[in-house]
């Protein structure tokens, strides 16, 4: 019985249908759709087949020619993934440090955050701290003087300092803008330290002491610099007022 | 820590260098690893726990992937939680203050919200992250199953903060073996040392320029001075940016490792489509691969290609900044990019390239008024002074002022904007015909070059580094 031509070629004119694909062998088995060199009619493995054992070469030379994995490394597996079959800990492990991620973030609101009180606030309960038998506060050309920084920009400005000339005692507190001018501000404090400390550099290494243990926080908007024998306690004071 | 800093330059690259070369090979990537967390934590000494925590977490989500690399749907469960993690906490850290302003300035309630600083560099190592895990995903690279060397990746201190985003399949295979010689060295040098002037000389000097001029009020300068602070925020911010690039990739060679450039000349572009080739090459690289082509790219009808185009260009303007004039700055070039490629694009190439040029540059200029004003306000007065209606004056005092005493220096910036420039001082150099000659010239070319970046490094208290707050 002569069967219809299926309307696709029929290329060794056998009367059955081509598979569509090229059939370089013509067994009328279709061809994997990959070189099948070796005309065995069975698919090789996509890669050279060498040896032509018909087992997939690892992708290396293989030259045991013995179809065994002759080195040991990743590549051999045949798949970019290295995947031999592993428990499934990634899948718990990666719930575990994203929950130790959050409670990061948390302790981090916590402890380093800015505050949703006002300037004035803030400045008050600071205000309070202060021993101000030494510091007297200073007018906002001051902060032109000491830092460079033109106190219009921020938001709110205090400044204490030391009246004697021989004391480096200093507190000082800015509420900023916007966070561009939070790293100005830094700048601005850290030369102001470091110039401090060179006037003082031989002459008073007690005041050269207090630069050195100055208590500077950062948190959000607000920057607070406070050196004093009581700098850390003006630290928590402000701290305590977010 | 900068790059463009004497504690940098004379402690920790030296040191760094040093072990790095000592050290059997197998330790090099440790010796690297350890100076790069150093460097970070220099500056962030509280957010390196949260870059710690992100390594951790994406290593930790590579191999998630891979696990389920045979069932497709928990497979892509898997990307979409890693993908969703690293954007809620980029979002977290970088948009959280914007969204609280944004919605109380719109809602009648002011909702007070604690805002926390941003952790240097998060934007890049984020992006980072998200490269691996999707070329992970795709197949297209192996999981790393070495912490240390996937920690190396992300946090590898030439270009942690502040690119180029290096994708993972560019560096995969280097981690494990890479090759050093002094020629490499030599040429990384080279990189660092160019990219170190132009940062310092050229981009700091302009950037002085720029403020003195932004400082002023609207209205009391004239086009001609609007017009050049504007270039010179341009010229600021091209030396500032490339010439970061430039280190990174010079830091890079030095240690052996291969970056692809990040930028080619942007300035000297005929079309804004050219300019985006040109200009931050990695991220819009980034964009095109892992937002663009999944969200169908240009194999879609017209209407779903112009989306496409609007979304991703609207985020690579968001990713610069959490503010509006940012987001208006890249649906600017989105829209002009459409523009081109279904209006006029084809005339464009007709015209004289001199038309073609300028057209580019008044386009890009009018860009960086946007990117670089605190407001959007600010950037349509600016603009309203570069084009006439808030002027006082076409030309003053001022703007000639400030030509004929920096004419050098922008002159310098002119070449040192085109291929001119660097091919000036190669021509310079291999002027001699001896060797031996030719060697000497150059080191005296280079090492003068960097002696006087450091002399301007020491002596300008102006410095600063406008993509540092990514």
């Amino acid at each position: 019985m002569i069967e219809k031509n299926t309307g696709e070629f029929d290329y060794n004119m056998d009367d059955i249908r081509d598979t569509g694909e090229f059939d370089y062998n013509m067994d009328d088995i279709r061809d994997t759709g990959e070189f099948d060199y070796n005309m065995d009619g069975i698919r090789d493995t996509g890669e050279f087949d060498y040896n032509m054992d018909d087992i997939r070469n690892t992708g290396e030379l293989g030259y045991d020619m013995q179809g065994a994995r002759t080195m040991r490394s990743s590549y051999n597996t045949g798949s970019l993934h290295t995947g031999s079959k592993r428990p499934g800990y990634a899948g718990i492990l990666k719930y575990v440090v994203s929950a130790v991620i959050i409670a990061y973030i948390v302790v981090l609101m916590i402890f380093t955050s800015g505050s949703t009180k006002s300037f004035t606030q803030v400045e008050k309960a600071v205000e309070a701290s202060l021993d101000t038998s030494n510091l007297k506060q200073v007018d906002v050309q001051g902060l032109k003087r000491y830092y460079g920084l033109n106190s219009a920009d921020y938001e709110g400005v205090m400044l204490y300092s030391s009246q004697v000339s021989m004391s480096t005692e200093e507190v000082l507190l800015i509420k900023v803008k916007n966070e561009k001018q939070v790293q100005q501000v830094k700048d601005a404090v850290q030369k102001r330290l470091d110039n401090r400390k060179k006037d003082f550099d031989g002459y008073a290494p007690e005041q050269v002491k207090l630069i050195e243990q100055a208590q500077l926080s950062v948190r959000g908007k607000f920057i607070f610099l406070a050196v004093a024998p009581k700098a850390e306690a003006y630290k928590d004071a402000f701290a305590k007022s977010l | 820590m900068l790059f463009s800093s004497v504690t940098f330059l004379f402690v920790f690259l030296p040191i760094t260098m040093a072990l790095y070369y000592i050290v059997p090979q197998k330790f090099r990537n440790v010796v690297m690893l350890i100076a790069s967390l150093i460097f970070y934590a220099w500056g962030e000494p509280i957010y390196i726990v949260l870059m710690l925590l992100s390594i951790v977490l994406n290593y930790i989500c590579g191999l998630d992937i891979e696990e389920k690399q045979d069932d497709p749907r928990r497979k892509k469960m898997a990307l979409i939680f890693a993908v969703v993690v690293n954007l809620l906490l980029l979002g977290f850290f970088k948009y959280y203050g914007f969204l609280m302003d944004s919605l109380n300035a719109v809602l009648p309630v002011n909702i007070p919200y604690r805002d926390l600083p941003l952790p240097i560099g998060i934007s890049f190592y984020t992006f980072q992250a998200m490269s691996y895990i999707i070329d992970v995903y795709r197949g297209e690279a192996k999981t790393q199953k070495n912490i240390l060397y996937f920690a190396l990746y992300i946090s590898m201190f030439p270009q942690l903060i502040a690119g180029p985003i290096v994708r993972y399949i560019d560096i995969e295979q280097q981690l494990k073996s890479r090759v050093l010689s002094l020629r490499k060295f030599g040429l990384g040098a080279e990189y660092f040392i160019i990219g170190l002037a132009k940062k310092v000389i050229l981009a700091n000097s302009m950037g002085q320029i720029y403020e003195q001029i932004a400082r002023q009020q609207m209205g009391t300068f004239s086009v001609l001075t609007a017009w050049v602070g504007c270039i010179s925020y341009a010229f600021q911010i091209y030396f500032d940016f490339s010439g970061y690039s430039d280190m990174a990739i010079g830091l890079g060679k030095m240690f052996g490792f291969e970056f692809r450039k990040n930028f080619d000349y942007p300035y000297i572009s005929t079309s804004i489509t050219e300019f985006w080739r040109r200009w931050h090459i990695s991220l819009s690289t980034w964009f095109r691969e892992y937002v663009y082509i999944p969200l169908g790219g240009n194999r879609c009808n017209q209407s779903r290609h112009i989306m496409n185009l609007l979304i991703v260009w609207m985020l690579t303007g968001f990713w610069h900044g959490a503010a509006w004039n940012f987001l208006i700055w890249g649906l600017y070039y989105g829209v002009l990019l459409i523009l081109e490629k279904y209006v006029w694009g084809k005339s464009l190439m007709r015209l004289p390239s001199a038309v073609q040029h300028i057209y580019a540059m008044v386009l890009v200029l009018v860009g960086w008024v946007f990117f670089s004003s605190p407001s959007l306000g600010y950037a349509f007065q600016y603009l309203g002074v570069m084009f006439g209606p808030g002027a006082s004056g076409f030309a003053d005092k001022q703007a000639l002022f400030y030509i004929f005493t920096h004419w050098l220096l922008y002159l310098i910036a002119i070449a040192g904007s085109s291929a001119f420039g660097i091919n000036l001082l190669k021509r310079i150099m291999s002027e001699p015909n001896s060797v031996k000659v030719r060697k000497i010239v150059a080191g005296v070319i280079y090492i003068g070059i960097f002696l006087i970046s450091v002399a301007f490094l020491v002596t300008e208290s102006f410095n600063p580094f406008l993509y540092f707050r990514f």
